[in-house]
């Protein structure tokens, strides 16, 4: 890393300094904004108190990757409407994103926090393509959910929902 | 029949530090028919046997065959008018939980093994819905009260269906008058009830080429392209089927209860009729062709009759709307989606508009009235939001064989004469508007919506808009839609002002959205500022 370039540090929850470029850091809107409050204040670093070193590496990868890309506009209230819902991920992401699903629900939940659209919408069409054409009990195997529901009750839902089924 | 059913139950009652799984498969299926009121009140848990671990104090003295009235104020057995009261605390599962967490909704939390799946907030599971197609969402809410209850926003947004009765499925779980107005009325068991489902419904699209019709073999015209217009066939058939679920939709909205908790469709903005599937574009020629095909072949055996069938549907979809516009009021009713409920848009003819607010303006301006150079209609409103749709690279091409001859290779010269064509409909068409206004000045917000199929990527290289490139590569028309957005400003004295922007749509957005209703300008016609609900 050249000298020349803005350096942030950022500092998370197991107390681990990261020092990432300033273009880098921007990725996420939270730590943006979060820096333009701060100022520049050479050497502070950032906490991040709901993000762990493991899942702050793979996602510095994330956006160490995507850094040139021109950031989703902060008031994109007409994007949120037209909400995209085609499932494909690029070809990188796509071999980025290839982890257990502990580390997925983890980059979820940091993307989440730290307001990284783009990257929240590559973990959202992932897990959902885990679930595409599964049945209920496989997705039940898929994410360890415990089937709460008596017989009656599972039979009741699937009459209510019978419209939706194809 | 409370008394001698209780005694019978209450070997099997657990202590309630057993599994509350055990519990609730011993349990009896609610029924309306017992004393209570309400379905999530189980006579077969009331009164429960006292356990010496409730709040530490024993209560052998307590009478355990007698149903007794309850004087927590939450639960219903308080307010029944055949019940002597319990004393405090009450012994039944409903309110117990309800003292102890402060809401029945809560009741499963104690015992809520998919605690993990909470950790996500929901407004990522709901993006997480957003990729997945019903039936998929179907299946996700199956298989835990959670998700289920995650999932119901998302699934009934927008509901395509052909058979009221399936949507009305499970309604008789209702709350009780009573309790229409408490928060824990919205669940029975943790689980949302179907009526506060219906409730989030903001679309409602009666598919009637979903209705199953014995398969005519004479019908088959042995083309892969017909079985999209399967929806044509048997329409008679259809339209008598269409006119039963009037009935039983009819018949919920004047259900006793229904009617009491405050409105069904609460949300719902919209409701249509027309085809499930969305037709693509390069298709439409088929259609055409075999439109003319059918109007030619008197041979045709069956009930087919062009006449006959569009004046049923048309009596039915009437019908329909003056129901509708009756019991529900919603925002806008399209009696025929040109193209599905995920297709380019609404009808393009004015006729099958009902717009039912005064704040709502409508126009739809289609190929249909390029070619026939007739002026759209405008239903009066005063949103401004004109639709034009169904603007097609080889209806331009169509219509101007000579362009299409010498300039078929030169996609920019399309675009080009498509903008400006745009251009002048629409500053015509709001002259028009104007001048019929009678000097009454417009809203602010004029917005168009245009759908179309061109290629995409010359169409955006030529308006210098930067779309994702992931948008553009994939498939192609007619997968994606675009939406321009052409705001018409006066500047001054003659002089006006039009801006385009886009919004890119994946098929499944293309539908007006009502959302964008809340940006209309004032109402010229009583001035209210800001949004419909606000117009006199």
């Amino acid at each position: 890393m050249s000298d020349k370039k803005q350096q942030v540090i950022l500092q998370t929850s197991d107390d681990e300094q990261f020092t990432v470029e300033k273009i880098v850091a921007e990725r996420s809107a939270m730590i943006k904004s979060m820096m333009e409050d701060l100022g520049e204040q050479e050497g502070q670093a950032i906490p991040l108190p709901n993000v762990s070193s493991s899942v702050l590496t793979k996602i510095l990868e994330y956006c160490d990757h995507h850094k040139n890309e021109p950031l989703p506009a902060a008031d994109s209230s007409d994007a949120d409407d037209s909400r995209r819902k085609t499932s494909e991920i690029g070809e990188w992401d796509a071999r980025w994103i290839q982890v257990d699903q502990e580390m997925l629900f983890e980059i979820i939940l940091a993307a989440n926090y730290l307001d990284i659209k783009p990257l929240l919408d590559v973990g959202c069409k992932t897990v959902a393509n885990m679930i595409k054409g599964k049945t209920p009990e496989e997705i039940r195997k898929l994410f360890n959910i415990t089937n709460d529901f008596t017989p009656e009750e599972e039979e009741q839902i699937r009459k209510e929902n019978e419209w939706a089924e194809e | 029949m409370l008394q001698g059913m209780i005694p019978a139950k209450r070997p099997q009652t657990k202590p309630k530090s057993s599994k509350g799984k055990k519990k609730r498969r011993n349990r009896k299926t609610p029924s309306l028919a017992d004393d209570c009121p309400w379905s999530g009140c189980d006579p077969s848990t009331y009164p429960r046997q006292p356990q010496p671990q409730i709040n530490g104090q024993p209560d052998p003295t307590k009478p355990t065959t007698q149903a007794g009235k309850c004087g927590c104020t939450i639960c219903l057995r308080a307010r029944h008018p055949n019940l002597t009261p319990n004393p405090d605390p009450c012994q039944c599962t409903i309110c117990q939980r309800a003292s102890l967490t402060g809401s029945y909704e809560e009741d499963r939390a104690d015992e809520n093994e998919n605690i993990h799946l909470e950790r996500i907030p929901n407004e990522v599971w709901s993006n997480i819905w957003g990729y997945l197609p019903p039936s998929d969402l179907n299946k996700v809410m199956r298989t835990c009260s959670f998700l289920h209850n995650s999932v119901v926003p998302s699934l009934y947004r927008k509901i395509i269906i052909q058979d009221p009765s399936q949507l009305f499925y499970g309604l008789d779980h209702l709350p009780s008058k009573k309790r229409s107005e408490t928060e824990t009325s919205r669940t029975i068991r943790g689980r949302l009830l179907k009526l506060e489902m219906i409730k989030s419904i903001r679309h409602l699209h009666f598919a009637y080429d979903q209705i199953k019709v014995p398969r005519n073999n004479k019908w088959s015209l042995n083309s892969k392209h017909i079985d999209q217009w399967e929806c044509l066939t048997d329409l008679s058939i259809k339209t008598s089927q269409i006119a039963i679920s009037t009935q039983l939709i009819l018949s919920a909205l004047h259900h006793r209860i229904l009617s009491s908790v405050g409105g069904l469709f609460k949300n719902l903005k919209t409701i249509s009729f027309g085809y499930r599937t969305m037709v693509p574009m390069h298709d439409h020629n088929y259609y055409r062709n075999f439109l003319r095909d059918a109007r030619d072949y008197k041979k045709f055996n069956g009930p087919y009759s062009e006449l006959t069938v569009t004046r049923d549907r048309r009596e039915i979809t009437n019908r329909w709307t003056n129901l509708l516009m009756k019991h529900i009021k919603p925002l806008h009713i399209c009696r025929e989606v040109a193209n599905g409920p995920f297709g380019f848009g609404f009808a393009s003819s004015y006729e099958h508009h009902y717009a039912s607010i005064p704040h709502t303006h409508t126009i739809h301006y289609g190929s249909r009235h390029l070619k026939s150079r007739i002026r759209p209609k405008i239903i009066y409103g005063t949103l401004n939001r004109w639709i034009m749709e169904d603007i097609t690279l080889t209806e331009l091409m169509y219509l101007h064989e000579d362009y299409a001859s010498s300039l078929a290779r030169d996609q920019m010269l399309f675009v080009q004469m498509i903008l400006n064509w745009l251009k002048s409909i629409t500053l015509s068409t709001i002259l028009e508007d104007l001048s019929s206004r009678n000097g009454n000045s417009p809203g602010q917000a004029t917005t168009i919506k245009i759908y179309s199929s061109i290629d995409w990527s010359v169409l955006f290289k030529f308006l210098k808009i930067h779309v994702p490139p992931y948008i553009i590569n994939h498939g192609g028309p007619p997968e994606k839609s675009v939406a321009l957005r052409m705001e018409y400003n006066e500047i001054g004295e003659g002089e006006s002002k039009v801006t385009l922007t886009s919004q890119v749509y994946s098929k499944y957005d293309v539908v007006v959205d009502l959302a964008h209703i809340r940006d209309a300008g004032p109402c010229p016609a009583c001035g209210a500022q800001g949004g419909y609900e606000l117009c006199t």
